[in-house]
């Protein structure tokens, strides 16, 4: 692991403000892991398609990955985009993409949804 | 395998000129003396040699329960920190891409890099999952009752991509990914396999 060896060695430098952000960081992780997955069907033997808003670095996709094997081994994962917006940090590739954008680091890609109490679906492309 | 090797050096240098943060990290058993001669690539052309690492990753595989009882594992071989630098995975096949899942898998608990890229020799299809490589030595249409094992000079004593057919269907499992030096498939050889060297 690459924690670095002065935060486990000299805990003295730290200041009370980063202890208690320390504190507060391992307690988000905690409700987030005491977060019930809901609706996950059993997925062995299943091919699986990811869906998600936009593509960028492939972190979000790994990591869904990653919390789908916990639910069984799936035949087959696929992944399926509104936006593909470049950028990647990993080897990821979506298998169904609505549209590709190309976009600059710091644009954003906003995705507004009726469900989500929009007045219209959306997709916007923000410029810094 | 040579001239391959040279055209994926000199991409991943063209896309990367900063060889001080780039690390190579080639996956067990192939991927390893692909990535050293990645390396050497990369060291003639630029001057300076980029970090080659080695990731073993039998115990990061989804079904290694099903492989074997006891994984046979060799070690992960990262001597240098991979935080804020480019890494990239060199394997000799790409498959259905849950060998790079799980490499990424453990990159990813070594520390942070900024970017992960993967290189492979032969790219045969059949993914299972969505992974793509960065560079690709040659795209090769096959059967999923088909293997292809990819010798080294260093491990193998020769250079050589084969095409071989399995015997039965289950062993394409096996044959696909063994943690060791046995991955000569035991099904029969395709009489006409195609094959191609140096």
């Amino acid at each position: 692991m690459s924690f670095p060896h002065r935060h486990l060695l000299g805990i003295e430098p730290l200041e009370p403000a980063h202890i208690e952000t320390i504190l507060d960081t391992a307690q988000n992780l905690r409700e987030i892991l005491d977060r019930p997955i809901k609706k996950v069907p059993a997925l062995r033997g299943k091919t699986v398609v990811l869906v998600d808003d936009v593509l960028f670095s492939g972190r979000t996709t790994r990591a869904a990955m990653d919390a789908l094997n916990d639910f069984g081994r799936p035949k087959r994962i696929q992944l399926a985009v509104l936006v593909d917006r470049g950028h990647r940090e990993l080897p990821i590739k979506a298998d169904f993409v609505g549209k590709n954008v190309p976009t600059a680091r710091e644009e954003k890609i906003l995705l507004q949804l009726v469900e989500a109490g929009a007045a219209r679906d959306e997709v916007i492309l923000k410029k810094p | 395998m040579t001239r391959t090797l040279s055209r994926i050096g000199h991409e991943i240098l063209e896309r990367h000129p900063d060889v001080r943060r780039l690390a190579l990290v080639g996956i067990r058993s192939r991927g390893v003396p692909l990535a050293q001669r990645l390396a050497r690539v990369i060291g003639a052309a630029a001057g300076t040699e980029p970090a080659v690492g080695a990731l073993d990753i039998a115990l990061y595989r989804d079904d290694f329960t099903s492989l074997a009882a006891q994984p046979i594992t060799k070690g992960t071989d990262i001597v240098f920190s991979i935080d804020g630098r480019t890494v990239v995975l060199v394997d000799d096949v790409l498959f259905t891409g849950r060998t790079v899942r799980a490499a990424l898998d453990q990159l990813i608990d070594f520390g942070r890099p900024a970017r992960i890229e993967l290189a492979v020799l032969v790219d045969r299809g059949h993914r299972e999952l969505p992974i793509r490589a960065d560079y690709v030595g040659r795209a090769l249409a096959t059967s999923r009752d088909e293997a292809v094992p990819v010798l080294v000079q260093e491990e193998d004593g020769r250079d050589q991509v084969l095409l071989t057919r399995l015997a039965a269907t289950g062993k394409r499992a096996a044959a696909r990914r063994q943690p060791s030096g046995n991955r000569q498939p035991s099904g029969k050889r395709k009489p006409s396999a195609r094959r191609r060297t140096r």
